[in-house]
């Protein structure tokens, strides 16, 4: 019964009477906004002044407090959607520590034994090798580009691995205030791509590059690598985020390389928002990011290739299985409606 | 710009007509709310009703309380009306409806959810919504669409959303 045109045609209103003529003016917009560019002022004095937030904890308080300015009035559903988002996105994270956490380890079995995965060094090297026709990358990089002094490629490869710690938050966040739909979308993927990731720790606990050239680890697979990740950050006046840094850094899992998760967030932002973005040369210009993202990883000796290759790879998956879900979830609701009034879908529905 | 598709509000009067086959405009509602599903389905439209109408239709004019909270926390999808996301009506809602200069409570309270949720076409069978700057389904005519540019911009991959339940 329904054309296999693109019907229905919405005719444009006769007159001009602008719905906010005659509904009254919801006074907490105007609020909401003032909040959220207080608190955008107040962030980037804190990042000046007091540095980079990186600990978990504090990035929930600082999600949460934006949060808070941006659903001020409105109504207390949505307000307990949001606290149930909230768990569900602390449980995430939870999850997500204690998880990475059982790659050092091993996982237990009802308590009786553990069952603990062999460490990968050299495969994982041998495969970058391969890649690379018997160079290590890593050592490469740092051979030709590293210095005693800091200097301008020092400072963005730096900044580019330091955006791992707000930029995927920054992104839920906003997509929090702006639309849940969006919101659940993102979410959806990020937290199967952490899944996959903790999965993965566990059964491929993964030395990372600077491990394998430690002597304090005894692997010593090419000259030792410089690893100071923060160094660039420190000279652009991003320094007194150093001691968090350092125990966020203390803190982490040495041997949850595999896959890199700082690759893969900075490729799930910019492929979330591709659909959106028009011009050719701007997505490109975009997917720039998470090729930087993954050269400076290996430049500070802080992956292989192969994690960060990885770690796209499952991002990738993740778009396709949801794309799949959701497309799947709309045409059943379709033909659930179609059946109920008897009508018959357009013949080819195949999207792009 | 919008990340989410162009909404559409099912309005009570075009509900009732969806839902009940012996209405008089059912035939030609369901051919535009056919055509709708496509598109729906395409995700270039999102279809949305006041919380207050749609659950009138799914539970009736008298539900116990018991199936209002059910309903409340989670709308079941199914039916007829299985794509159509609630826009949860609340007490400010209900308070800036009182305000408004309509007499009708339910047109009143359309407008508001349609202003608050930015949502600009509906799908209706009275003439009253087309007086405040909505578009209105044309029931009439199955014909070529207007679909601009910045409305479909993005949604290709822009998936389903089980939890879409604005409030």
């Amino acid at each position: 019964m329904s054309t296999a045109t693109d019907a229905p045609t919405f005719v444009p209103p006769s007159t001009r009477i602008g719905l906010f003529e005659v509904v009254p003016f919801e006074w907490f917009r105007p609020v909401r906004l003032g909040l959220m560019i207080t608190y955008l002022i107040g962030y980037l004095w804190w990042l000046k002044n007091r540095g980079l937030t990186v600990d978990r904890v504090s990035v929930a308080i600082a999600v949460g407090i934006f949060l808070v300015c941006a659903f001020v009035g409105k109504s207390w559903r949505t307000w307990g959607v949001l606290l149930i988002d909230c768990v569900a996105y602390c449980a995430m994270w939870v999850a997500y520590e204690k998880t990475r956490g059982a790659a050092d380890d091993g996982v237990s079995v009802l308590g009786l034994f553990r069952v603990k995965f062999p460490l990968q060094v050299e495969s994982i090297r041998n495969i970058d090798r391969w890649m690379f026709l018997g160079h290590d990358p890593n050592d490469v990089l740092q051979r030709h580009f590293w210095g005693r002094t800091v200097r301008w490629y020092d400072e963005v490869a730096s900044a580019t691995y330091m955006t791992h710690f707000v930029f995927p938050m920054i992104v839920m966040a906003v997509l929090w205030a702006v639309s849940h739909r969006q919101w659940t979308r993102f979410m959806k993927r990020f937290a199967t791509l952490i899944a996959v990731a903790c999965l993965m720790f566990v059964a491929l606990p993964t030395a990372p590059p600077w491990m394998a050239s430690s002597r304090k680890y005894h692997y010593q697979l090419f000259p030792e690598l410089h690893r100071n990740a923060g160094r660039g950050f420190y000279q652009l006046g991003f320094d007194s985020f150093r001691d968090g840094y350092k125990l966020a850094l203390s803190n982490g899992n040495g041997v949850a390389a595999m896959p890199s998760l700082h690759a893969s967030f900075a490729l799930i932002v910019p492929a979330f928002f591709l659909p959106w973005i028009t011009p050719r040369w701007l997505k490109a210009l975009v997917l720039v990011f998470p090729v930087m993202m993954l050269t400076s990883l290996v430049y500070l000796g802080e992956h292989w290739v192969i994690d960060g290759l990885v770690g796209w790879a499952i991002t990738g998956c993740t778009f396709w299985f949801w794309n799949r879900m959701e497309r799947r979830g709309r045409r059943t609701r379709a033909e659930r409606a179609r059946s109920a009034l008897d009508l018959h879908s357009e013949p080819e529905l195949e999207p792009a | 710009m919008s990340l989410d598709p162009p909404k559409v509000m099912l309005d009570a009067s075009f509900l009732a007509a969806i839902t009940d086959p012996s209405h008089p405009r059912h035939g030609e509602c369901a051919a535009a709310y056919g055509a709708m599903l496509d598109r729906y389905e395409r995700d270039e439209l999102l279809l949305v009703a006041v919380g207050d109408h749609l659950r009138d239709v799914d539970l009736g004019t008298e539900p116990t309380t018991l199936q209002r909270i059910g309903w409340f926390v989670r709308r079941p999808h199914l039916g007829p009306l299985a794509p159509v996301d609630p826009l949860y009506v609340g007490y400010q809602h209900r308070r800036a409806a009182r305000d408004t200069k309509v007499d009708d409570p339910d047109l009143s309270l359309t407008l508001v959810m349609c202003e608050r949720h930015k949502v600009r076409r509906v799908a209706t069978l009275t003439d009253s919504l087309q007086q405040y700057g909505l578009q209105v389904v044309d029931l009439t005519t199955p014909a070529d669409v207007e679909t601009s540019g910045s409305e479909t911009a993005g949604n290709e991959t822009a998936g389903n959303d089980d939890d879409h339940q604005a409030g």
